[in-house]
């Protein structure tokens, strides 16, 4: 661990002494700014951060804040990805109401959503209630960072027994030229029994400058709910993004999440789920595609704290020119977790010479009825296959682009909103019709 | 009214059912070690603690050259440096160095012939069915005994100097061939190592050194059994094996030791090196005392096991069978240096009661073309913890490299952990690596088959296992293979599923 002395944590003490106004109350903003105080960032030294260098993001220093004004056809061209879904803006981590649908309108349907700003009361209690139940594995110093000093996010609330037809779409969009930006919006999601809910979070950036993102989130669901959780980051080659998310799933609750991280100079995702009740069920997906110097790192913590409960990870990484991947998953079967089924798997394939992978799936097992299995694999396009397809006269690079998005699709064909997997799936063509050429 | 009986008689069933599970359940955890004795020899002790005075007695105690005493030294001040590694999965009390002996040997050295070697030391290799003439001709084997520290006798030393074979105490070695040891010690595992190699660089006191010249192919088994003895000796061995071009050897390495209420550390180091087209098998049964049943006792074993696949062509296999010590810290490894250097690893550890093992492998490609397989089954039982922890390092300049690796736990009872740690590190874009692992436990289905062919629940689970773990016994040469399903046998008596 190193001592605060660079950019990033000098402007990160200074904005712990700052008069700015906070989403959170002291209750869960002190320990927090104590964390920031005697800060000390995550080194190579650590574990859990051992494939993964920040030494770029602490040598930014976020500047001013430069809003610039958004045209309507940006923000239609970002909802494309689910047009029919109810949107929510947050323009440099601000929440943007010209931009977003009226979330008054829907409080009738059980489901209400608040900008953090407006919250108070019982409301705010409640959010904060759900922060304080949750701990995170991998403490590091990003989570205090966003709650610390996190000016703004949404709190997201479903009512018992309420199945929730309108997907939520939040878009993050970054609009930075020149000058660092800096955002750290905080979402809690509180799902009540048996009450379904979809939300899809969306990161871009629209400026060329540097950003840095520090999204937290914290998802509580009760006995029964469920909860489609999708993260879509496109970020610009300057951004580092840095998220938490930690996530409590009560008895025969089902979570799926699906994160693809298509863009970005660093993202760091860790992504911790525990199941609060028996017969739960996680189900865990992901696509990492990475080019020139981007680092992408996936690190998943699947507390199996209940019998009876199922988990199921699979990632897949795409990686070119000097792109490097990690995956670090690990899933913990607590004593008396009996009949767990927990399967793993990650995948990845190398498209360059000079890209490289460390992936460490780990099992800790410490009961015995149960059926767990991981795996992981890495290598390159099977030459066979690609003979095979030239030999039906598809050109090499059709053939190679052909089968990198098939091993891309075996995940994203998991998504269940048609408009969100054409858009995923087109943007991760998009992206290989520019790297593949260079390769073959 | 019938129902209800059939149901109690049902309950009855199941109770007997399951208190036959606790008993053998008990009767496995209740298991004394079966080799525990203390043989009464008169030792020569230096006094506790370490310091560079200790390391310079040692050095002259076994008349080395300076080179040595250089080196120990070297590695010594080192060691004071170094922090032990806290990174395992491992829990136990601090070892207190300074309160070691760090050399111990029986007080007549170097005996000429199997007549000079003292009485009380060839009725301790009687008990542990090791008898020295007995093995020269039934099993062709030459056997480098090692009791604590200092290598007794060797056979067969005139039929493998023909052949121009070196086969003899480390510290022989070091007097009598100078110029190997000083090219090749340290060359795979360096004084700076780890803590543990460290303080076995300063502190070793023998081991065995193997020279096998180009184009020989040893035509037996080598094999060296190592006993821990005296109490509160630290046991530093040194192994050394060299396969020059061509050529090729099988070591058996294996342990048991006496039963003692305090722990006994065990810090070794083996470096094997094999040149073009040179293969070494290296196999281990381990079998140390593990403690009892409550914990209390047993060896501490951290060792450092690494082959250096030098030449093109080169192959290194390392095949063990891990029942015993309390702690086990150990990672045989390979480095696949050479074109087309095939490394292996093939293991079966079993815990039981609180026995702790981190073990696994690391396999570095380096070299174009190079293949490792891995192959580990660890089983555990009681309240142990058995951890698999492996590297597989593909370095951007290895071509073509490949891969696989497996790794099964099988868990026996519902208070023992599985652990599995697997490290893929990839930076070529050719190399094909794949990792699996599974988890499983002894199921009923199984048992109640064999049940109902007549086949008791103890043969049973020792059968599963035993088919559990083939892949790796198969490795294992014959008779080595033979003592280690005994071994495997004695562990899980009484074992259920």
């Amino acid at each position: 661990m190193a001592q605060l002395t660079n950019n990033f944590s000098e402007w990160i003490s200074q904005q712990v002494d700052s008069e700015s106004s906070f989403a959170f109350s002291e209750a869960v903003r002190s320990p927090s700014l104590s964390k920031l105080t005697h800060g000390v960032f995550p080194t190579r030294k650590d574990e859990e951060w051992k494939y993964t260098p920040i030494g770029d993001l602490l040598d930014t220093r976020p500047g001013e804040d430069t809003t610039e004004v958004l045209d309507l056809e940006t923000i239609d061209e970002l909802k494309q990805a689910m047009p029919s879904a109810h949107t929510i803006v947050f323009l440099n981590g601000e929440y943007s109401q010209e931009y977003s649908d009226s979330h008054t309108a829907l409080r009738d349907s059980g489901l209400s959503i608040s900008p953090l700003p407006q919250l108070e009361g019982t409301a705010l209690k409640r959010a904060e209630d759900t922060i304080l139940e949750s701990a995170l594995t991998d403490d590091n110093i990003f989570q205090h960072i966003a709650l610390g000093l996190s000016q703004n996010g949404l709190f997201i609330e479903v009512n018992k027994n309420t199945e929730c037809q309108t997907p939520i779409h939040v878009i993050y969009i970054n609009t930075a030229r020149g000058v660092t930006a800096f955002a750290s919006p905080v979402n809690v999601i509180r799902v009540a029994n048996n009450s379904h809910l979809k939300v899809v979070e969306q990161y871009a950036s629209l400026g060329e400058a540097a950003v840095i993102t520090v999204p937290a989130s914290y998802i509580h669901l009760e006995d029964g709910a469920g909860l489609d959780y999708y993260k879509i980051s496109v970020e610009n080659a300057a951004t580092n993004h840095i998220c938490n998310t930690s996530v409590r799933v009560g008895g025969s609750g089902v979570f799926r999440s699906h994160q693809y991280l298509l863009g970005s100079n660093l993202t760091r995702s860790n992504l911790e789920v525990s199941f609060t009740g028996p017969g739960a069920e996680a189900v865990l997906r992901g696509v990492y595609l990475g080019d020139d110097n981007q680092h992408l790192d996936v690190r998943t913590y699947l507390d199996h704290a209940q019998p009876h409960c199922s988990s199921n990870q699979h990632f897949r990484g795409i990686l070119n020119g000097h792109s490097r991947g990690v995956f670090n998953g690990l899933v913990l079967v607590r004593e008396h977790a009996q009949k767990t089924d927990a399967q793993q798997s990650n995948k990845n394939l190398l498209l360059s010479r000079d890209a490289r992978v460390d992936t460490k799936p780990q099992l800790e097992i410490f009961a015995d009825d149960v059926k767990c299995a991981h795996g992981a694999t890495v290598g390159e396009l099977d030459s066979n296959a690609l003979f095979y397809l030239q030999s039906r006269g598809i050109n090499k690079k059709d053939a190679a682009l052909m089968l990198t998005r098939a091993f891309a699709a075996e995940v994203t064909q998991e998504i269940d909103i048609d408009s969100l997997r054409n858009y995923v799936q087109d943007k991760i063509s998009t992206s290989l019709d520019e790297i593949v050429i260079p390769s073959v | 009214m019938i129902d209800k009986n059939n149901k109690i008689a049902q309950n009855n069933d199941e109770n007997i059912a399951m208190s036959d599970e606790q008993q053998t359940i008990q009767n496995i955890t209740d298991q004394d070690y079966k080799y525990g004795f203390v043989t009464d020899i008169e030792m020569e002790e230096f006094p506790k603690g370490l310091d560079e005075n200790i390391v310079i007695m040692i050095s002259a105690k076994k008349n080395e050259p300076e080179f040595m005493t250089e080196w120990r030294l070297k590695a010594y001040r080192h060691w004071r440096k170094q922090k032990e590694p806290k990174w395992p999965k491992l829990e136990y009390s601090e070892v207190e160095y300074e309160d070691l002996y760090y050399y111990a040997a029986p007080k007549k050295d170097g005996p000429k012939s199997l007549d000079e070697v003292d009485p009380e030391l060839l009725k301790t290799f009687d008990k542990l069915g090791v008898p020295l003439e007995e093995r020269e001709l039934l099993a062709g084997v030459a056997v480098d005994a090692v009791i604590d520290s200092v290598s007794v006798a060797t056979t067969f030393k005139g039929k493998l100097g023909e052949l121009g074979i070196i086969f003899c105490p480390i510290s022989e070695a070091i007097r009598e061939h100078p110029d190997l040891v000083k090219k090749y010690l340290g060359t795979v595992v360096p004084y700076t190592d780890n803590f543990y190699a460290t303080l076995n660089s300063a502190v070793f006191s023998d081991g065995s050194f193997v020279y096998i010249p180009p184009g020989v192919r040893c035509p037996m088994e080598l094999s060296s059994y190592f006993r821990i003895n005296a109490s509160k000796t630290g046991q530093f061995e040194r192994t050394l094996i060299v396969a020059d071009k061509g050529s090729y050897v099988s070591y058996l390495e294996g342990c048991t030791a006496p039963m003692r209420d305090e722990n006994q550390l065990h810090a070794a180091v083996v470096e094997l090196i094999a040149l073009d087209d040179a293969e070494i098998k290296y196999s281990t049964v381990q079998n140390w005392y593990a403690g009892n049943k409550e914990g209390v006792g047993g060896i501490f074993n951290f060792v450092t096991k690494r082959g250096l696949c030098s030449g093109k062509n080169s192959k290194i296999s390392w095949t063990q069978v891990e029942t015993g010590s309390a702690i086990t810290w150990k990672y045989p490894s390979c480095i696949l240096k050479g074109d087309n250097s095939v490394g292996e690893f093939y293991s079966v550890a079993l815990t039981n009661n609180y026995q702790q093992a981190d073990t696994g492998t690391k396999m570095i490609h380096q070299g174009k073309n190079t293949r490792s397989l891995i192959i580990s089954k660890g089983i555990s039982a009681g309240k142990s913890n058995n951890a698999y922890r492996g590297l597989v390092k593909v370095n951007s300049k290895s071509e073509n490299a490949r891969n696989y690796s497996q790794c099964d736990s099988l868990l026996i009872g519902d208070q023992c952990g599985a652990h599995t740690y697997p490290y893929l590190e990839i930076e070529n874009p050719t190399a094909q690596v794949e990792h699996e692992a599974t988890t499983s436990k002894v199921s009923e289905d199984q048992i109640f088959y064999l049940n109902q062919r007549g086949i008791s629940t103890e043969d049973a689970v020792g059968m599963i296992v035993s088919g559990y773990a083939r892949e790796v016994f198969q490795q294992l040469p014959m008779e080595f293979a033979v003592e280690a399903q005994a071994l495997m046998s004695v562990s899980l008596e009484g074992s259920v599923g």
